[in-house]
């Protein structure tokens, strides 16, 4: 799986404005990779995400997944997307049939559907004997993994996550991030649109930072936040671990100001307290 | 991309003659233009509501290709019309026939003055809330309707239904795009041609769309309420609008217009 970006414009048109939220995007993702997204509010994170699921085509260039374009009023086959408040789009009468809708859609029937109803159920943490309750009866954490699942069970080979943490609780951002480090494991490709600094530290093994729907850095999440002046200018705050690492240092402190999430920086003093030549 | 396709209930933003007018005037221009629509029975009747149809939409300055754009939908329906009509009106002037299916000139013509005025009375509809602000016309209306309290009608609460309902279209429109968006996302075709495609098409779009709306309108109550919202009792407005020369003399002119027309039909 690959997914290309050649020169692609996105315009939203209605009738008295019409928006350009996307410039002259290009990038191309290869399959395993973890990319995050981020930039400021506005910066056209969401409507990227929109393009690289095929939801929108692009205005200007293109958007290709394993060479082809995505078709009107389709998606990108295999790609699966979470939004913001997954669980507003449940209507199944049970959980089974909310879940197997996505897979249905793909194709899928029989044995295979049941099978990857219960694994994407499993995926999720939910009890098995759920399959038959309402997902209106759950609770709002059910729901939104049932959503979830829903989504999982269609995308075999890519799933993006459009801002899955905000509103959600801390072990809940937590049980997010180990699903989408588990999937990535698994060789799909993973899409992660954050606002959150430490996420994409601790995550991604490549950035790339939207300013003003243009591309402002595509690269190692190290190298962009080991750069102050390049991350305030793209309009960003530093990780925690990498802002006191460079703080320390601009105390003079002669230590090595290369980690970025709060875990390397601790092994960094610690190392430095220890009196280890690491610098 | 929904709401492109969709005007009623929008405002479209301006300072136009028809902008400024006190939105009761409005309210009445409209009950008096359709039913001038439905006084005029021939054509120099129907050519006098189109003209004036014409010069207030210059009047109120909105860019025809933007009405154009909402009535797009009814031009269906206005087809519909004029094929029915000109299948289902005996005449004797026989323009078509193939089996039983017979078009006469009279059906024809019954058809186009049918597809005329449901054209006219939606664009003039249109109109009147592309030019008033939704509350301007909430305002209006009770206003208007506030002689029937004494009879114990509740104007007040009808007219905040009403405001409601008309603010929350385009709410709910983009709701709808977005779980589309959703659905789609999930595999979902929509726009399939088969009935049975579309029925179960409808099911993943409706069903999210109808518990957003009512999650929608319990946060709405619950807002209203945290504001000491109780009702139309002893309410005041912060801005009073204030009615004009230029609201008699917009009225004097509808008025004598459909008068004109009622006695042109009758004499």
């Amino acid at each position: 799986m690959q997914i290309e970006f050649k020169g692609a414009d996105y315009t939203y048109q209605s009738p008295t404005i019409s928006s350009l939220a996307l410039t002259n995007i290009d990038f191309s993702v290869k399959k395993g990779e973890f990319v995050a997204f981020i930039g400021p509010s506005g910066s056209g994170k969401s409507t990227l995400a929109m393009l690289l699921a095929g939801l929108f085509l692009p205005t200007v260039g293109e958007v290709l997944l394993n060479g082809e374009k995505a078709k009107k009023n389709s998606v990108f086959p295999g790609v699966g997307i979470v939004f913001q408040y997954p669980e507003q789009q449940l209507f199944g009468e049970t959980v089974f049939e909310e879940i197997a809708f996505s897979a249905k859609n793909h194709g899928m029937s029989g044995a295979e559907l049941e099978n990857t109803v219960y694994d994407a159920l499993r995926v999720v943490g939910l009890p098995l004997d759920f399959a038959t309750r309402s997902p209106f009866g759950l609770s709002g954490g059910e729901k939104r993994r049932v959503a979830i699942a829903s989504v999982l069970s269609g995308s075999r080979e890519a799933m993006i996550f459009d801002e899955p943490t905000a509103g959600v609780d801390l072990s809940g951002q937590r049980w997010l991030r180990e699903l989408a480090i588990r999937e990535n494991s698994l060789g799909k490709t993973i899409f992660w649109v954050s606002h959150n600094m430490e996420e994409v530290a601790k995550l991604a093994s490549r950035v790339i930072v939207l300013n003003d729907g243009q591309i402002a850095f595509d690269g190692d999440p190290q190298q962009l936040f080991s750069d102050g002046e390049k991350v305030a200018a793209c309009g960003l705050i530093m990780p925690k671990g990498a802002e006191f690492l460079q703080k320390i240092k601009a105390q003079g402190a002669n230590i090595a100001a290369a980690a970025v999430t709060l875990e390397g920086a601790a092994i960094e003093a610690a190392a430095w307290l220890r009196g280890d030549d690491r610098a | 991309m929904l709401k492109e396709n969709f005007l009623l209930g929008q405002y479209f933003p301006g300072n136009s003659p028809a902008h400024r007018l006190d939105a009761r005037s409005k309210l009445i221009i409209s009950l008096l233009y359709m039913a001038a629509l439905f006084t005029a029975n021939d054509w120099w009747g129907y050519l006098v509501v189109t003209l004036i149809f014409v010069a207030v939409l210059a009047f109120s300055r909105v860019p025809i290709s933007l009405l154009w754009k909402g009535l797009r939908i009814i031009v269906i329906f206005v087809v519909i019309t004029v094929i029915l009509n000109s299948l289902m009106i005996p005449g004797e002037r026989v323009l078509w026939q193939w089996k039983a299916l017979t078009v006469t000139y009279e059906g024809l013509m019954q058809g186009f003055k049918l597809g005329l005025r449901l054209l006219l009375l939606v664009a003039f509809a249109s109109l009147l809330t592309l030019v008033t602000k939704p509350l301007d016309l909430t305002d209006g209306l009770e206003r208007l309707l506030s002689p029937l309290e004494k009879i114990k009608v509740p104007t007040h609460e009808i007219a905040m239904i009403m405001s409601i309902a008309l603010r929350f279209i385009p709410t709910i429109l983009d709701e709808m795009e977005r779980i589309m968006l959703a659905q789609r996302a999930r595999g979902a075709v929509f726009g399939g041609k088969k009935l049975k495609e579309k029925l179960s098409q409808i099911v993943p779009l409706m069903v999210p769309l109808f518990v957003s709306s009512f999650r929608r309108a319990d946060d709405l109550a619950q807002a209203m309420e945290a504001r000491c919202y109780f009702g139309g009792a002893g309410r005041t407005h912060w801005r009073r609008s204030k009615w004009q020369n230029r609201d008699t003399v917009a009225l004097i002119l509808f008025v004598v217009l459909w008068l004109g027309l009622l006695a042109w039909r009758l004499l």
